[in-house]
């Protein structure tokens, strides 16, 4: 299936960060071919994809740690050449994937010890760590925090600065479901403050309805790029109805009813359960229909595509162009 | 924020860090041990006993610190670098705006620091004890300082090393092999040289080997700058002491060298 392929750009003015034809080899291997990418301020962008599909490289030569091997990528509008300057440096603010820290040290003086190297105000500290959740494990060891604990201090040390473009590698790794909650409240306010957040994840149910656009990365390329509803919309993946036969079912008249709404049928034996498939613009009518017939159904529930559908879909080989 | 505070908040962290995790006191005190049964034993190659043979006791911390300092210096520095990276922390710290290379100087600034303090920990007790009985402050001081620069050679080897390696499993098994190489297989090396010619080798070429482990530098430098004439005259090498501007080179190129290896590599991890 091919579709008409769109790669939005992000709106407003300079974009804080974009990547023009980036590319990116190691021994043996392309990692990265031809991104395009770009983020605005208030914006937040999920990266997607399988593991080893680049995400991570990606965001190491957005931040100077590799260097791609064409391609150009700007911080600010300006050019950044294979090493970043130390303003450009104070643009972002960084959550690896894993990071351990020192376990000795307590988070406050793990924190301390950060705000000094990345110039940061100490007097931001205390604030930082109410931010993240984490006042009440100031003078504890890192040695003693739970995985989220530090994936907390992570996020802390990564708002050190106040910097202006968030690259956070797998985030909510290690979080418990309030941890994610809270963790996407504190996203929801820096976004309001301007800052850029690309992030990436494989919980596809949490960037759904939180990011502002998101880029598939697959094999090496970007395979769709732009808000989850309009990559859903372009996709045309279907609406998912599911039922059981009512007291009064009768087959003609359900055949009828799906060719009138040009949708397709499942029946799945152990579970006596009929699955529809139609495009979310006959949904509506296709209901209608199915709920006017007298008894024909029961146990109704209908399933909207997300973004867990188009992420399949496109990892199956579904293209937007 | 000055490049100084940088290198000064990394070796502080540094050496916070080893303060915590035990290094600096349980090393520190198995080296007092080992030193204070020298020290009363005295069972230098002399073989007498008891606190007066201060050169014969000197003598014998000097082939102490041999075996023990650059071994210290392997294992307190092997995983300077590698473990930031293992731990995630050094591709963290090389986006944050600073240059990278303080990381690396400031590790080095604070692992010396903690070598030096571990050392005076460790030689406080028969150092006292010696100038108590009325021996000089100076020999001991110079046996500070030259068994903290061997000890600096050793960490700047490791950290060498680490930034080449960036793999902790790697680089034990590294740090062993340098130290079993310049402490025991060198000298095994030379010793068996000589028998295999019957001696007939020039000096200048045993010098010359010399210069190739820092460990015998670090022992000829030491016997030059501690031991008084008629010690040395017993130890045969009355003559044989390369000048002592040489030693000091040798010695500092073994310190530096490794180091801007170091510094060149970790400037190019983006490549």
């Amino acid at each position: 299936m091919s579709l008409s392929h769109t790669v939005p750009e992000a709106e407003g003015a300079t974009p804080i960060l974009s990547l023009s034809k980036v590319h990116k080899n190691f021994p043996g291997k392309t990692v990265l071919k031809s991104i395009d990418l770009s983020i605005a301020a208030g914006q937040l962008v999920a990266l997607v994809g399988n593991n080893g599909q680049g995400k991570t490289t990606l965001m190491k030569l957005i931040l100077g740690l590799l260097v791609p091997d064409t391609g150009e990528i700007r911080i600010n509008g300006e050019i950044a050449t294979s090493s970043r300057t130390t303003d450009q440096k104070a643009t972002f603010g960084y959550l690896p994937e894993t990071t351990a820290f020192y376990p000795n040290l307590t988070g406050q003086e793990t924190l301390h010890y950060l705000s000094s190297l990345k110039q940061a105000a100490p007097s931001r500290i205390n604030e930082i760590f109410a931010i993240v959740g984490l006042e009440h494990a100031v003078k504890y060891r890192v040695k003693t925090y739970s995985k989220g604990m530090k994936q907390r201090l992570g996020l802390a040390q990564a708002l050190l600065g106040n910097p202006k473009l968030l690259l956070l590698d797998e985030p909510t790794n290690g979080l418990d479901p309030s941890g994610i909650h809270e963790f996407y409240q504190i996203l929801g306010r820096l976004k309001s403050e301007g800052v850029a957040i690309l992030m990436s994840s494989h919980l596809l149910a949490e960037i759904e309805s939180r990011s502002d656009a998101l880029a598939l990365l697959k094999d090496g390329v970007i395979s769709a790029h732009g808000s989850v509803d309009k990559l859903i919309g372009t996709a045309q993946l279907p609406s998912t109805i599911k039922f059981q036969k009512g007291p009064h079912f009768n087959a003609q008249t359900l055949d009828q009813i799906l060719h009138q709404h040009t949708a397709e049928k499942t029946y799945i034996e152990h579970t006596q359960t009929f699955v529809l498939r139609c495009q979310p613009a006959h949904k509506q009518a296709l209901l209608l229909a199915l709920l006017s017939a007298n008894n024909l159904i029961t146990k109704l529930t209908v399933n909207d595509p997300g973004l867990e559908q188009l992420f399949l879909q496109l990892n199956s080989g579904l293209k937007i162009t | 924020m000055s490049t100084l505070t940088i290198l000064l908040t990394i070796a502080q962290k540094e050496f916070v860090d080893h303060l915590r995790n035990g290094w600096i006191i349980a090393v520190g005190i198995a080296f007092a041990a080992f030193s204070l049964l020298i020290t009363f034993a005295g069972f230098g190659f002399t073989g007498a006993v008891g606190i007066g043979q201060e050169q014969s006791t000197l003598f014998s911390l000097i082939s102490l610190v041999i075996y023990l300092v650059p071994l210290l210096g392997l294992l307190l520095s092997y995983d300077g670098i590698a473990g930031e990276y293992e731990r995630g922390t050094l591709d963290l710290l090389r986006s944050y705006p600073f240059k990278t290379i303080l990381l690396l100087y400031g590790k080095w600034l604070g692992l010396f620091i903690v070598l030096t303090t571990t050392l005076i920990v460790g030689l406080t007790a028969p150092a006292a004890i010696s100038i108590y009985s009325g021996h000089t402050v100076q020999a001991w001081s110079l046996l500070l300082i030259t068994s903290v620069w061997i000890g600096t050679v050793f960490i700047s080897i490791a950290i060498m090393f680490s930034v080449l390696i960036l793999d902790r499993g790697k680089l034990i098994a590294i740090a062993i092999g340098i130290w079993l190489l310049f402490v025991v297989l060198f000298d095994l090396g030379i010793i068996g040289i000589l028998v295999s010619t019957e001696g007939d080798v020039p000096v200048n070429l045993v010098n010359l080997l010399f210069y190739l482990n820092p460990t015998a530098l670090y022992r000829l430098l030491s016997i030059d700058l501690i031991m008084d004439k008629a010690m040395i005259q017993q130890l045969g090498l009355l003559g044989q002491i390369p000048p002592t501007p040489a030693l000091f080179a040798a010695m500092t190129a073994w310190t530096i060298i490794p180091t801007l290896i170091a510094g060149w590599r970790i400037h190019h991890l983006t490549k």
